[in-house]
Formats: structure tokens, sequence, C-alpha cells
């Protein structure tokens, strides 16, 4: 009652709620909390602590317990299950979030613990807010049988439901293994941290066994493994602090959910001072990296790039135009010459696909020569890799901006948002060459005859690549024909993607009804 | 823009031209194309030999059983590709194998 003091009895339940709090906050008991930090890692509920704005962290299903009542477990109290789940607040916006205890029997995963995920992924759906998922878990909870298998598939279920509604991070700090790593894989951004992170199907024993190749854990799927090798993970970093940072710059560029934009910022000017004219060698066949000119162009000259390690031929991430988030796509002339292969094409399709899929208009900056030949590639089935990006980029409706900066030939140009796959926008620098092929490729072509036939071949191609060159390797040919909408002074590149993206601001690209498309996955 | 001297420039040939720039650990780690010969019957997975079924020396037609091998809980039949003789068993019951190594040679009859 309003103005009088508790009860006795009622403070009395008052000190039995916080020891009860106090002992299942405690995990998995002092020991294994000292464990956990000798193998360099926060606990549960420290990260989640470190990630959340202060005092934001609402705890749920504190007091849930296992019901496993097989091999002794009936006599087994698991705090929490080995997991705790919750709300919380990064930089004043919503989160919902889950965290495994790996100090509670070793976060290995049984029904109600998988309920717990569920319960949170279900809240995250219903309230629109993003989903963090932090993984550090031995696996399945083998005494629990096929329980655990299927919270596994309750989880996988609601990871593909929200996919596309709200964006889902996955953490991976400390081992993900066998079938939990279908969890992360199914979001839209894995996160993992030098040394701690470790993801893979079949274990270091699994494969000695079967196989007899010796391999660690850290070879075979650790960290750097999947941020530069795999490409499953998206961001690397050294630290778990460093990783919640990297989180928290990330969610700053996305949507609560798809039903809204980015929270937009205050528009700052770029902080490069150079002359953006100056960053590309006139010589095609030079490199520079790409990255120079996207900052040549954002906001405060700040780009979040994701999987910078990986297929790193192409460039992804976000920056923001004029206080907008912007999701970025270039190809990367500083590695394999920014080609497009297996790898590079489903690194930006993907993205493409974020980016539609959260309202973020995409930016493509493009200089390439092609697609990477070889053997290897053309069996590793480039044709249906490479088309998952026309795809992405066809599909998107979000405003799409490209940008030809240098090299644009045959393949290549279609697939790099052209106008042809709806770009909204399309500019091109003087320096563009934009042509069905590259002008040595194309003269050997045209010219065979001459060149065969004349007197000195090695002097007639220099002299028909030349020729060539000089009618097709350029802007105005694609021009001319309305492919291109402007010709640009590099200068004049960032007015014109702001201009673009105050003019799509509502935009309407409508699309026939379907249940939903077939990309060749 | 990056100097001629930057060391970790290399040449990539493709066919628009000559271009320099850095190559990535997987473009160096790529497996070199070589020609299958028939002659070599390969595993297609990592496995257990548990019984060899044919003798070196052996005529055999098409589809007969090789050697059995235990994969994946499993049991497994490796079997002849095309009718010919068995040249060479290059394994023996107990022995681990893993994906892609030649197991036995065989010649068309």
């Amino acid at each position: 009652m309003a103005g009088t003091l508790p009860t006795m009895s009622l403070i009395k339940s008052i000190t039995e709620l916080r020891k009860r709090r106090a002992l299942v906050q405690k995990g998995g008991g002092d020991a294994a909390i000292e464990k956990q930090q000798a193998m360099g890692k926060l606990t549960a509920r420290e990260r989640i602590l470190a990630l959340l704005d202060p005092h934001s962290f609402v705890e749920y299903d504190l007091f849930v317990e296992h019901q496993a009542r097989d091999f002794d477990m009936d006599k087994k109290v698991l705090h929490g299950d080995g997991v705790i789940i919750g709300t919380g607040a990064i930089d004043g916006a919503p989160v919902c979030v889950y965290a495994q205890d790996f100090t509670v029997a070793g976060g290995s995963l049984g029904l109600m613990h998988a309920r717990k995920i569920a319960k949170i992924m279900d809240h995250a759906l219903k309230m629109r807010v993003p989903l963090i998922g932090i993984n550090d878990s031995g696996g399945a909870r083998i005494q629990e049988g096929v329980n655990s298998l299927a919270g596994y598939g309750e989880i996988f279920y609601r990871n593909s439901l929200a996919s596309g509604v709200i964006p889902q991070l996955s953490v991976i700090l400390g081992p993900c293994a066998g079938g939990a790593v279908y969890s992360p894989a199914l979001t839209d951004f894995v996160f993992v941290v030098d040394k701690i992170s470790k993801m893979f199907i079949t274990g270091p024993s699994v494969i000695e066994a079967v196989l007899g190749e010796k391999i660690g854990m850290e070879e075979l799927g650790g960290a750097r493994i999947h941020a530069e090798i795999t490409g499953n993970a998206h961001f690397f970093s050294l630290s778990e602090l460093q990783c919640f940072e990297q989180i928290k710059r990330l969610l700053s560029f996305l949507p609560r959910s798809n039903d809204g934009r980015p929270a937009g910022r205050e528009p700052r000017a770029p902080k490069f001072k150079g002359r953006i004219e100056e960053i590309i060698p006139g010589d095609a066949r030079m490199p520079y990296d790409v990255r120079d000119v996207i900052r040549a162009v954002v906001d405060d000259s700040d780009f979040f790039e994701v999987q910078e390690l990986w297929a790193a031929n192409i460039v992804i991430g976000f920056g923001r135009i004029n206080g907008q988030s912007v999701g970025f796509v270039a190809n990367q002339p500083l590695v394999l010459a920014g080609v497009l292969d297996c790898d590079s094409s489903d690194k930006a399709a993907r993205f493409i696909r974020f980016c539609d899929a959260f309202n973020i208009p995409i930016v493509t900056f493009e200089d390439l020569p092609g697609y990477l030949p070889g053997v290897d590639q053309e069996h590793a089935g480039v044709i249906r890799h490479g088309a998952k990006m026309l795809y992405a980029y066809s599909e998107a409706t979000v405003p799409k901006i490209t940008v030809v900066l240098r090299k644009a030939y045959g393949g290549g140009y279609i697939a790099m948002n052209s106008r042809h796959l709806g770009a909204d926008f399309s500019f091109a620098w003087p320096s563009a060459e934009i042509a069905v092929m590259g002008p040595e490729g194309a003269a050997n072509i045209i010219f065979k005859k001459e060149i065969e036939e004349a007197a000195d071949p090695a002097e007639m191609r220099q002299k028909k690549v030349a020729e060539y060159k000089e009618k097709f390797a350029n802007p105005y040919v694609a021009a001319s024909k309305g492919y291109i909408d402007a010709v640009i002074e590099p200068s004049e590149t960032r007015h014109l993607l702001v201009h673009a993206l105050e003019l799509s601001a509502n935009k309407v690209d409508n699309r026939p009804p379907r249940k939903h498309g077939n990309p060749p996955l | 823009m990056h100097s001629p001297k930057d060391t970790s420039l290399e040449s990539l040939p493709i066919e628009e031209g000559t271009f320099v720039t850095r190559l990535t650990k997987k473009f160096k780690a790529r497996d070199k194309w070589e020609h299958p010969d028939p002659r070599e019957v390969h595993s297609y997975i990592p496995g257990m030999v548990v019984r060899i079924m044919a003798n070196e020396g052996d005529h055999l037609p098409s589809g007969a059983p090789i050697l059995t091998f235990d994969a994946m809980k499993m049991e497994n039949t490796l079997t002849m590709p095309y009718a010919g003789v068995v040249r060479r068993i290059h394994v023996k019951p107990g022995d681990v194998f893993a994906k892609d190594v030649i197991l036995a040679e065989i010649d068309g009859a």
C-alpha cells in the first residue's frame, strides 16, 4: 500500500530474493569463473555488462532450471541452465541479448537453455529490435539427448524467420562447434576474437581419428581462419572489449529493424584533404587502395569495413553521406587487380542483400578487369557464385548508385550494379574505360587478321590496341547511349552522392508479387 | 598511390592484360589443374579399408567391387569404373586413407 512501510515478511522475502539472485548470478561458481578468466575470457555476465549501456540490462529467466533426469542429471544444479538472456540498450537503442555461460556445464545446450534463447529471440522479433547472441559453449548437452538437438533446431528456425526483419549479430567468444555453428552462420554478422573464438563442424580429434591428420583448433577454426580463409566471420578483433566496440559501431549504421531506416547523424565533411583525382594512377594496370576513394567522400572520412581480411579483392562496408548510412561495394585494384571471383561475389552479394533488407542505400565504386580466369575458379562454380551478385543487385530496391572510377569491362561492367541491373544513378569519372572487354583482348579478336598478316605482328597489335583504346576505352561511348547518366569530375563525386541520396529518399520500386525469389545460393 | 617499390605487389596476368597488384594466400595456394589418369582409382571420401575383394591381375567387369571401406558411419564399396585388369592395389584392410588418394590402378581390358 502506498505510503506504508513494507511488512516484516516482505522484507524477509526481498532478502530471500537477493540471496537467490546472488547465488545464481555466480553461474558455475568461483572455481569455474577462475578457470574462465585463466583462459583470458570474460564471464557471460561481464560480457553483457561490458556490451550494454550502464544499468540498462534487464535479465529474464534467471531462475530457469534444467529438467533432465537421466544419467544422474537430477542431482545436478545448473544455474540459469548455462545461459543468460535479457534486454538492454546500446547507445540508447534497445537490443535483445543472450550469452552462453561456459562456467555452467561448459555452456552446453540443453532443452531449457535453448528455450531461454528461443524466448529472447521471439521477443526480439516481436519487438523489432536487434538480437545479439554471445556464443561460448561446448556444444550439445549429451545427457539431454535428442532434446538438445530439438533446441538447436528451434534456434535455427527463429534465426531464419528473423532474417531480414531484425539485424542478428553473433559473437563467438569461445568454442562453437558442431551443429552450434549454424546459428551464427544464419545471422547477418559474425564477430570473432583472436585466440578465443573457435568454430568448426568436426573438431581436431575427429579429424585425427578419421584421417590421421593432426591439426590444432586454432589452425582448423580459429578467429583468423574464419576472418581470412573461410569468410564465416565478418569482424576480427584482438580482445573482447575491442569486439564490443565493433558491435556498437556496427549498430550505429543499422536500423532497429526492416521497418525503419538507420538513425541519421549530423552531416560532416570528409576529413580527407588531398585531391581525389590523385588517388588513381593513370595507367589502368597500376593499383591503388579503393578505400582511399571511399574515405574521400564519406562523412568524417569514417569508413567501417566488413570482412576486411577475406576476399579483399572486393571492399564492402558502411559509411555516411550527409549523415545518412550507406553501404559501399567497391572493387579493390590493390588485391588481385580487383577481379570478381567466387569469394568476392559471395561477399558482395550477401552484403547487398543485407543493405536491401534494411533500407540502406548502396553505393558501388567500380574498377575491375573482369572475372578471374582459371580451372579452379570454373570448377568451384564461379558461374553460380557470380550470379549471386547479379541477382542481389537486380533484386535490391533501395537507392542504388554506381560510380565507374576506371575499368569497367565485359561481364564485370554488367555485374557491378550497371544501369541494366537497375542502377538509379550511374556516374563515370573521365578516367572510366567502359567496353565489352579490355583493349588488349578486344584488339586481338577484332584485328586478328590484320595482326597475323602484318610484317611485324607485335607492332601491329600495339597499334590496334592503341586504336581501340582511343575509340572505345572511355566513358563517352556508354554515355552517348544513356547507359551513364553523367560523366563527372572526381571532385564532384560527394556532391552527386548527396544529391542522389536526397532525390531517392522516397524511392518506390515495386516488384511482381511472389512468395520469394530463387537466387543461386 | 602505391610506389613501384611496394614489395607486396606482384604481377597478375589475365585476359585484359597484366596488372600490378597483391596476390592473396588463397590465390597462391590454389590447385593447379591436372588431367585425371583413368588408370588411377581415387578415394572420393576419407575412410578405412574393411575388405579387399579384387586381386592384382584379376580381369573384372565394370561395376565389380574392388574393396569396401568404412566412411561416415557406413560401409561403402569401391567398384571398377570400367571393365579391365586390376594392376595394383595400394591399400590393405585397416588402412586409413584421405580423400583423393590412389587406392588402386587398373587398365582397360
